[in-house]
């Protein structure tokens, strides 16, 4: 499947780590570290899926959902955290996040994650 | 402060000014018309008049001046009586206890809030040795305190180094706030002692500390598991990586083991911090009866190892049909870990941990459960300090372990205390509520 994945997070080993896994299932892999890059990213790259950390430098991941769920883009986006809480948890939900991850995550629940977001947003 | 105030009204000699002036005129007037009498027999009358005059108006100037006098004195006698029942009103109504101490040390008043404070009768305290009031073990220090404060007597806070505590004629004691002051009378010095009892205030401090405490330590939790579960993802999905890379290479199965231990430990590394969170959210878990003895065993059982190459030995003295406790078993579990962390940490090369279950003497309700070392001991600086949140002596340690001790404890009705000698060892004593036997029946009852 040609897809194209934003992969945001402020620690650049996981970044690479995800991009490799995600590269692994035959995507392209976009990267960004903050969130205002994230969000400069969206609007040029168009995306077809985000993969984000909820704790990021100069915002967080439901403000890059929020973005990412604005029409016309309605980009799914998938929410790794380091802090779980059932708060957190449940605001993800809310927003309507295609999957939520906690770190330390095994691979197979990354590529899952990834290959279902992808599905349902095609269908 | 105790006696009567007495007397009626207008009890001095001034308080009959008309009667006095009266006397005054009958002898002075006798003077004036006898005294001539005497010499001439009544030929000189009209000087007798004089002089009967004279007497008569000095007689009124004397009755308005001693009128006066007396109104004078009564008002101020009256403003002594009022100021004094309003002293002895302040006195009785005070919120605070207020407690007169002579310079022996017996109690010479007290008022009616410090005889309900420490449980006594009224006017029972009086005469007492102030003592009395303070707990046995504290009694000679309080003397001693008592004399040096009776050298260089002024206004001050009263403590022994540490918060005051009051004994009650029950013998429970309470702590209390005492603030002295001294006051010089005819009779020689006094003391005066305003006390408030801060047990409440005490509870309330406790409350505010253990609420501060878990939030704090839920923020140093969320902390550590954010820095940690970044690496930790970042080990875990790397190695998996690699097993991935491995298996296409036909990498040999020792190193494709190795790699599986790493990515399992990154995923077990990463409960501590969870672990810690959820300490901090939900202190209180399921209780269920469980036998000290064998949790003892399985404990030890994860020390073994590393005991037997510190050259430690571990023994037990574990009674026979010891009562089982209700209660959580990870939380009971994780307290005899830290305690016996402790315990390994304390002795330096090689030494002994004893561990011993009993039911306490004369507590035939209560397991009794002890802790003993033969490590480096804990110094008196340091000792009452050990169960505080973050106290820690050790460069490695988070001053969370006995911290966390005694809160498991605690949340099972229990209790913990420690005994130290510095060079010789530390013991902690742990008790907790025995389940009765019938409560046991009736629990094997319903899972049966």
């Amino acid at each position: 499947m040609p897809c194209k994945v934003l992969v945001v997070d402020d620690e650049l080993d996981l970044v690479d780590t995800c991009a490799r896994l995600i590269e692994g299932l035959g995507c392209v892999c976009i990267k960004a570290f903050d969130g205002p890059e994230a969000i400069a990213m969206i609007h040029a790259e168009h995306p077809d899926l985000i993969l984000t950390d909820f704790n990021l430098p100069h915002g967080d991941g439901l403000q890059i959902l929020r973005r990412a769920h604005e029409k016309p883009l309605a980009i799914p986006v998938i929410l790794m955290t380091g802090y779980h809480t059932p708060e957190i948890a449940q605001a993800a939900s809310d927003a309507g996040v295609s999957a939520y991850l906690r770190k330390p995550f095994l691979t197979r629940e990354l590529t899952q994650a990834v290959r279902s977001a992808l599905h349902f947003s095609k269908s | 402060m105790a006696s009567k105030s007495g007397g009626s009204s207008g009890s001095g000699w001034y308080s009959k000014p008309f009667r006095l002036v009266l006397i005054y005129f009958l002898v002075g007037g006798l003077w004036a018309v006898v005294s001539d009498v005497v010499e001439v027999n009544f030929a000189l009358f009209p000087v007798a008049i004089d002089r009967l005059i004279f007497v008569a108006m000095t007689a009124v100037l004397f009755y308005i001046v001693l009128r006066e006098y007396r109104i004078v004195i009564e008002q101020s006698r009256a403003a002594e009586r009022d100021s004094a029942a309003r002293v002895r009103a302040y006195f009785a109504s005070a919120a605070e206890g207020l407690i007169v101490v002579d310079s022996r040390g017996l109690i010479v008043d007290a008022n009616a809030k410090a005889e309900e404070m420490f449980g006594y009768r009224e006017l029972e305290l009086i005469g007492q040795p102030i003592e009395i009031l303070v707990p046995e073990r504290l009694r000679e220090k309080h003397r001693r305190e008592r004399r040096e404060y009776l050298k260089t007597p002024r206004s001050r806070p009263m403590g022994f180094g540490r918060d005051p505590i009051g004994r009650r004629k029950d013998g429970t004691e309470f702590p209390i706030e005492v603030s002295l002051s001294h006051i010089g009378t005819k009779q020689g010095g006094l003391v005066t002692g305003f006390i408030t009892d801060i047990t409440e205030r005490r509870n309330l401090e406790f409350q505010s500390r253990r609420s501060e405490a878990m939030a704090a330590i839920g923020t140093v939790a969320a902390g550590v598991a954010h820095e940690l579960n970044n690496p930790l993802a970042i080990i875990s999905a790397r190695a998996e990586l690699m097993m991935a890379e491995g298996a296409k290479l036909g990498l040999n199965s020792q190193l494709m083991s190795d790699l599986e231990v790493i990515q399992r430990n990154s995923q077990r590394a990463s409960r501590v911090a969870t672990e810690l969170l959820t300490l901090a959210r939900q202190p209180q878990k399921a209780h269920r009866p469980i036998s000290i003895n064998d949790l003892i065993a399985e404990t030890i059982l994860l020390f073994r190892e590393q005991t037997m190459r510190d050259e430690i030995r571990i023994e037990t003295q574990l009674a026979d049909s010891l009562p089982e406790v209700m209660g959580d078993r990870t939380a009971l579990s994780q307290a005899i870990v830290n305690l016996l962390s402790n315990a390994r940490e304390a002795i330096s090369r090689a030494g002994v941990i004893r561990i011993t279950t009993q039911v306490s003497t004369g507590h035939p309700d209560e397991v009794l459960l002890t802790v003993e070392d033969t490590g480096t001991g804990i110094s008196e600086d340091v000792l009452p300090h050990i169960f505080d949140l973050f106290y820690t002596t050790k460069s490695t340690g988070t001053g969370l372990g006995l911290w966390i001790t005694r809160r498991a404890i605690r949340e099972h009705g229990g209790e913990i205390d420690v005994t130290s000698k510095p060079g010789a060892g530390t013991i902690f004593r742990i008790t907790l509520p025995a389940l009765s036997r019938s409560a046991d029946a009736d629990e094997t009852l319903k899972t049966g």
